[in-house]
């Protein structure tokens, strides 16, 4: 019987496991159904955000006539520039001009309210990028690694062709990959497409890192019959690039580049020749574009 | 019943499961990490059903390589992973499914939740589904279907594979916002597949192992030929139809020692009366071990 309480043991830890599995899984839907949420920032950090969004609540519900008053005097033409400003800010301005509603006390106590808001607003602003680049960091570094390297024709390349482009799409493939290798038509087009702005698509075949002729001509063969005419490198496996490449375990992955090395965005996994995934990389390509511009 | 001298493997195979489960995925802080383990242990297969991309897996799923080799642009056959399937299958058979294969002892597992066991003896045309999901889903497919570029898809582990979804894209989408976002409707409906096999564990037994399973149905075609065998003493048997009603596989021992389904779990051993069921390791000597032939 000893052997039956034993399985009954295991059977309960097993049993508590996937219930301990169950309720992380149901968390991360979750998070991965609201919207555009980056996945993969710490729940305690969205939880200060609501928390700071429920202050300023509670800061206009207490003057609510006053604001109610604000609110109804504000200009209805809301357009980009002043959403895109500190709602602090906003409302200063909005009672600024709604001054002559209020006696001095309302008015001070409105400014006052804005502004324990304005602070708040930074407070969240200053939240967000420190997201950004938590799940950065967790997608293996937030720069590609310095090396030296050639195209598949064997002319040198190295970290410099980021500098020489708005952006950089790095596609890493390898041609046993059935879904990498149906993208490479597409990725060209992209290539074409990006042109004009600037950017460039590369791809990283980890099966020609070394030089390995074996996979260079494999992946030519591939490449050309794909009608595929983007730069394509190789470097040491060894070397800090060669980690980063093999560290991948989904393939394809599409990373975007701004012009100093450093990731934009998510990498994409999955190919570019399924639309939502293109949309996913157009973001990545859209945001490291605004990057480059506001230089 | 207890009380008798029960063949060590049989008495044991609950711990036998657990260590086979745990070696197989031995990589166990990369779970937390969210990564694989991409060694040269990969270049192997192990013996039972385990993804290649459970974080822990120390190794390749056989079934997951064969579709890859088959599928390649590059090989028409498989030749280095049939082989490691046959040795396999040559030297245990299906004593994998019982002993060695994660998946197996997670069907296990699973029925021993109490609620109503039913009876799969009746649904014993649906054993032979998983031939069918070998020459289809595992062979042909993955040949056949191709690209213009002669790729194919793995479509046994990309449209089927429970096992897949349970150590490949639960745990790595829990620690891994890039799979996360990939997953899409192909892993809602493997999830749906999983949730069947598991509510289905708990009322059958090892439904997967039974009508699904390729692997299984691959060590099946070699348990007769195995050199791991069940024998029946025919002097000490009885005949009291002990271990027919014991076998959760639904195999009549005494009629068909090594029948295709037979896990050799052992489970008619401990029911035996008169201890008249042994394990048998090896060539030759059948002479004394000889049963009823139907």
């Amino acid at each position: 019987m000893k052997f039956n309480r034993v399985t009954a043991l295991s059977l309960s830890l097993v049993l508590a496991f996937s219930l301990a599995a169950c309720g992380q899984g149901a968390s991360s839907a979750s998070s991965a159904s609201s919207a555009s949420s980056s996945a993969s920032s710490a729940a305690a950090e969205t939880k200060t955000e609501e928390q700071l969004l429920a202050e300023e609540n509670e800061i206009l519900s207490a003057n609510d006539a006053l604001w109610e008053k604000v609110f109804s005097s504000m200009d209805k033409n809301v357009t980009e520039t002043t959403l895109s400003t500190n709602y602090g800010d906003f409302l200063l301005s909005a009672v600024e001009k709604a001054k002559d509603q209020f006696s001095d006390e309302e008015y001070k106590t409105l400014t006052a309210d804005a502004e324990k808001i304005r602070d708040i607003e930074n407070q969240i602003a200053a939240l967000a990028p420190a997201e950004d680049s938590a799940s950065g960091a967790a997608a293996q570094g937030t720069a590609f690694p310095q090396f030296e390297g050639s195209d598949l024709e064997g002319n040198p390349v190295d970290n410099s062709l980021f500098a020489g482009n708005a952006f950089t799409v790095v596609n890493f493939w390898f041609n046993g990959c059935k879904p990498c290798v149906e993208e490479l038509d597409d990725l060209n087009a992209l290539n074409e497409k990006v042109k004009a702005q600037g950017g460039e698509v590369i791809g990283i075949n980890t099966e020609t890192l070394d030089g390995n002729q074996q996979g260079i001509e494999t992946a030519k063969k591939l490449l050309a019959a794909t009608g595929a005419s983007y730069r394509n490198i190789y470097f040491a496996s060894g070397s800090d690039a060669g980690k980063f490449a093999l560290n991948i375990m989904a393939f394809p992955t599409t990373y975007v580049f701004d012009r100093d090395g450093n990731v934009v965005g998510q990498p994409l996994l999955g190919g570019i020749d399924k639309e939502e995934n293109l949309a996913a990389l157009q973001k990545n390509i859209d945001a490291a574009l605004a990057k480059d511009n506001a230089k | 019943m207890d009380k008798k001298k029960l063949n060590p493997l049989a008495r044991f195979r609950g711990f036998i499961q657990a260590g086979a489960t745990l070696l197989t995925n031995i990589h166990l802080p990369n779970f937390a990490k969210g990564t694989l383990y991409q060694g040269s242990g990969k270049y192997v297969c192990v013996p039972g059903l385990n993804c290649y991309s459970c974080p822990g897996a120390a190794g390749a799923c056989p079934v997951g390589a064969f579709q890859a080799v088959v599928g390649s642009s590059k090989f028409r056959f498989s030749y280095y992973i049939t082989g490691i399937l046959i040795l396999f299958g040559v030297l245990l058979g299906r004593f994998i499914c019982g002993f060695l294969c994660p998946f197996g002892w997670f069907q296990e597992l699973l029925h021993k939740i109490p609620s109503p066991k039913l009876s799969t003896k009746k649904l014993k045309p649906l054993r032979y589904l998983k031939y069918a999901v070998l020459l289809v889903m595992v062979v042909l497919l993955p040949l056949l279907a191709v690209n213009e570029l002669g790729m194919g898809d793995p479509f046994f582990c990309k449209y089927l594979c429970p096992q897949g979804v349970l150590e490949g894209a639960i745990p790595l989408s829990l620690t891994n916002a890039g799979i996360r976002a990939a997953l899409g409707k192909l892993f809602t409906w493997k999830a749906c597949i999983l949730l069947a096999v598991i509510v289905g564990s708990v009322v059958f037994y090892r439904p997967f192992c039974k009508w699904l399973c390729p692997l299984g149905a691959f060590y099946a075609l070699l348990n007769k030929v195995s050199l791991f065998q069940m024998r029946v003493d025919t002097h000490k048997c009885v005949s009291c139809g002990a271990c027919a009603k014991a076998c959760k596989m639904d195999v009549d021992i005494t009629k068909t020692p090594n029948h295709a389904e037979c896990i050799r779990c052992g489970m008619c051993m401990k029911a035996c009366p008169t201890d008249a069921i042994q394990y048998k390791f090896g060539l030759g000597d059948k002479s004394n071990t000889e049963t009823t032939k139907e």
